[in-house]
């Protein structure tokens, strides 16, 4: 006998807009029956089905649990840069009246929801992350212990060598001005030790944290707050190293705009977190 | 240890406190002391070891305009210092009317596109600004 067509969602259309009508119970299958093995009741709508999602409903909650990422999201996955995975940006913000939006052009996997707004610690898939005023005080720490012995020592070489040429640069502020301070190797030359020393001393000061601080510097585990990778993971030491070598570069090579970055970012990066995919929650390794 | 740990200080109140008083100081430093004879920070790495302008260079000098009312000579100095004072005072009026009106301020983060607009506006800047040719160096500091 030829079966009519199946249609397994039930013959009646879906009706949008009922809210809560539960799917008609399914007539129980006939156990046994030979030559229909696997075949939903014919008629039933799978369990759930003709429910509207509550989603989108004004005055509803969503169900607790929908939207939350899955295990494992924010992990960045193959094919960084590509579309978010689906469900993604459908979450409202708590406390938003508004249906959600893709808010900020939908930046890349492994940062977590768009964030609320204000100066409290933003939850995120990587920990509760942090913003500008315990970063400050814990960078403002690592620099004292980092340039105490660095001053001492540029004291001493630039007291031998760069005397005057180091004070004509720090007066001068235009390029007349600085091509006047003496011959020109010793003045680019001066500026450029000093910023290879400030490399070198920030990469060995992370070196030493990494290994004798369990992978936090000096500063961060005071504040109680600490780096992690996009994924929440512990960074590895060549990424540590680099995040305080050549991010604090960059952070601070254009008047120390990238440190004060974390203010305007709806992400609290700084410029060299921008580059390096890392960012700073709280919590100590 | 659970990544989910209570922070161990008030963090609202940190960045809160700290962020006033930093501003604080710093604004009454330079107000009080005129940039082009006492040096409150250090020369501009950038300006030393590359020669040219930096987004920034000016900036100080800008706001010290800004703080004694010449609008026009800050921005001959530095544009981006007057824009992210403006920008400043449009959020200081923004947390007035939330607090106001009961709701969370929204924090001075600006979304990802805007993020973009700024830092190709300071490339553009810093590129335009060293140019020595007539219109584009109006945009120098002090360089008249």
């Amino acid at each position: 006998m030829s079966n009519p067509p199946q249609n397994p969602w039930g013959n009646q259309p879906p009706q949008p807009g009922q809210p809560g009508q539960p799917g008609q119970p399914g007539q129980p299958g006939q156990p046994g029956q030979p030559g229909q093995p696997g075949q939903p009741p014919y008629g039933a709508p799978p369990p759930g089905y003709g429910q509207p999602p509550q989603y989108g409903q004004p005055g509803q909650q969503p169900p607790p649990g929908y939207g939350a990422p899955p295990p494992g999201y924010g992990a960045p996955p193959p094919g960084y840069g590509q579309q978010p995975p689906p469900g993604y940006g459908q979450q409202p913000p708590p406390g938003y009246g508004q249906p959600p939006q893709q808010q900020y052009g939908a930046p890349p996997p492994g940062y977590g929801a768009p964030p609320p707004y204000g100066f409290a610690p933003q939850p995120t898939a990587q920990g509760v992350r942090v913003g500008f005023g315990p970063r400050f005080l814990a960078t403002l720490i690592d620099a004292i212990i980092v340039y105490i012995p660095a001053g001492i020592i540029g004291a001493i070489i630039g007291g031998l060598l760069f005397n005057s040429t180091v004070d004509c640069l720090n007066r001068a502020a235009t390029i007349n001005q600085i091509n006047a301070c003496g011959t020109g190797g010793f003045a680019y030359g001066g500026q450029f030790l000093s910023a290879i020393i400030g490399i070198l001393l920030w990469a060995g000061y992370a070196y030493l944290c990494y290994n004798f601080f369990n992978g936090n510097t000096i500063g961060k585990q005071v504040m109680g707050i600490k780096l992690v990778n996009a994924d929440g993971s512990k960074p590895s030491l060549q990424n540590f190293i680099l995040h305080y070598a050549i991010g604090y570069f960059i952070n601070g090579v254009i008047c120390a705009i990238g440190f004060l970055w974390t203010l305007f970012d709806p992400y609290q990066r700084t410029w060299g977190q921008m580059v390096f995919k890392d960012s700073t929650v709280t919590g100590r390794w | 240890m659970n990544i989910h740990d209570k922070p161990r200080f008030s963090f609202k109140d940190i960045s809160a406190t700290s962020l006033a008083g930093l501003t604080v100081a710093g604004v009454g430093a330079v107000y009080l002391f005129n940039p082009w004879e006492v040096h409150l920070f250090p020369g501009c790495p950038f300006l030393a070891l590359t020669g040219f302008y930096c987004p920034g260079c000016g900036g100080i000098r800008a706001a010290h305009q800004l703080l004694h009312g010449d609008l026009l000579s800050a921005l001959q100095l530095n544009i981006f210092v007057v824009a992210l004072a403006i920008y400043l005072i449009w959020q200081v009026v923004a947390l007035a009317m939330a607090k106001v009106k009961g709701q969370a301020w929204a924090g001075l983060a600006i979304s990802a596109g805007w993020q973009k607009v700024v830092l190709g506006a300071m490339l553009i800047y810093t590129i335009v600004r060293n140019i020595p040719l007539y219109p584009f160096n109006l945009l120098a500091p002090g360089s008249y």
